[in-house]
């Protein structure tokens, strides 16, 4: 499914509810959405309720999905985003820096593991909320810059300019971690 | 350290699995991130999820039932065009007929509009619109006489035209109960002046004429 034009067939199907293309497109993007949910909500339950939700919020809109610019990665990420945005709002959550840090690791994990996560985790609470939004899309859900740059309604040079300095900032905090 | 472009192009690489040096201190930064060692779902938590959701869109895969030819024909678009093209084709065809005469074939369609008009036509307009039609059927009556040919015997035809001709020789029929009074007082003198004139003619006719006896004999005998 890595070729667009394979990707737009099989949505094409899955508009016609054909359920081996939509059962497709769960396995080609559920773990990436569902990292995404996970490293912003901080807890597995929630994670898989959103990521559940998000793809049949997904269902409930995909015959009316058009390619109209945004391509569907950046319209699946964008019905994942404004359901973890919905999350915060209803458990009064202000952002980022105030949700509860339940561990993400288990405990067969290796504490160096465990310590690199919270310390990355750690260093993206300096980052304002688009540098952070910016950040995760790109590198944890895997889009573009332009598919990131519609997801957050931005424009592709700001998405640009936005990871440069929030690259900048998060290793600034990890060299004072480690230093300290 | 790589700027933002490069490093657009630097993290597009990274994404798609690209093993990259680690020179650039932002792109180290940003494996660090990318590679998180975070807790993937359980596989029967992922596969609950996947069968809810794959349960759902079986229910939505229940066929819709296509309406019917005939109705998709009819349907959107199509019904205001064609509504439309009646529309228009109706009030140009009633204004075609407007002034067309009973050897017409729009004759009927004129007579339609009219019965319409005078129908929905407020109360204190009937009485103009009924004198107006009775105008209009007299002039129909004299294009017939002109052309010899009989008009129609149709009731509704011949009865404005009676009350246009009752109303022309009977002007005060239609008029209030004063101007009636009025009116009937003017033909009482006007008769009165009338038979005075007469009786006055007809005294000055009697003096001129000679007695009945003398008719026919010589004066001067």
């Amino acid at each position: 499914m890595k070729k667009n034009q394979e990707l737009r067939e099989i949505i094409k199907r899955a508009q016609e509810h054909d359920i081996e293309a939509l059962s497709a497109i769960y396995e080609h993007f559920f773990d990436r959405i569902y990292r995404y949910i996970l490293i912003r909500v901080r807890s597995k339950e929630t994670a898989e309720d959103i990521a559940g939700q998000t793809f049949l919020n997904m269902l409930e809109r995909l015959a009316g999905f058009k390619w109209r610019g945004a391509g569907f990665k950046s319209w699946l990420f964008r019905i994942a985003h404004n359901l973890v945005v919905d999350w915060f709002r209803e458990k009064k959550v202000t952002g980022f820096e105030a949700a509860t840090f339940r561990t993400v690791g288990s405990a067969e994990d290796s504490a160096l593991a465990n310590q690199t996560v919270n310390e990355v985790l750690s260093a993206l609470t300096s980052l304002n909320d688009n540098q952070r939004h910016v950040i995760l899309l790109r590198l944890i859900g895997g889009l573009s810059c332009r598919e990131t740059a519609q997801t957050l309604a931005l424009s592709e040079a700001n998405v640009r300019t936005l990871q440069h300095r929030a690259l900048a900032i998060v290793r600034k905090e990890l060299k004072v971690t480690t230093n300290a | 350290m790589l700027d933002a472009n490069e490093l657009d192009k630097k993290l597009d690489l990274l994404i798609e699995g690209e093993s990259l040096d680690d020179g650039d201190s932002a792109l180290s930064t940003a494996k660090a991130i990318a590679e998180l060692p975070l807790l993937d779902i359980e596989g029967n938590r992922r596969d609950t999820i996947k069968n809810k959701f794959l349960a759902q869109a079986a229910k939505k895969q229940t066929p819709r039932i296509k309406p019917a030819r005939s109705w998709r024909i009819l349907s959107g678009r199509r019904i205001a065009a064609a509504a439309l093209a009646v529309f228009m084709s109706s009030g140009a065809t009633v204004y075609a007929a407007s002034g067309s005469m009973p050897d017409s074939t729009l004759y009927p369609i004129k007579r339609a509009a009219e019965d319409t008009a005078l129908f929905v036509a407020p109360d204190g307009l009937k009485s103009t619109m009924k004198t107006k039609l009775a105008r209009e059927r007299k002039k129909e009556i004299r294009y017939m006489l002109a052309k010899e040919k009989p008009t129609e015997t149709r009731s509704d035809i011949q009865k404005p035209v009676r009350d246009a001709l009752d109303t022309g020789r009977n002007p005060g029929k239609h008029e209030t109960p004063k101007k009636k009074t009025e009116h009937r007082n003017q033909i009482r003198q006007r008769d009165k002046k009338d038979n005075q004139g007469k009786n006055n003619k007809n005294i000055l006719r009697n003096k001129d004429r000679k007695p009945a006896k003398n008719r026919g004999q010589n004066p001067n005998l």
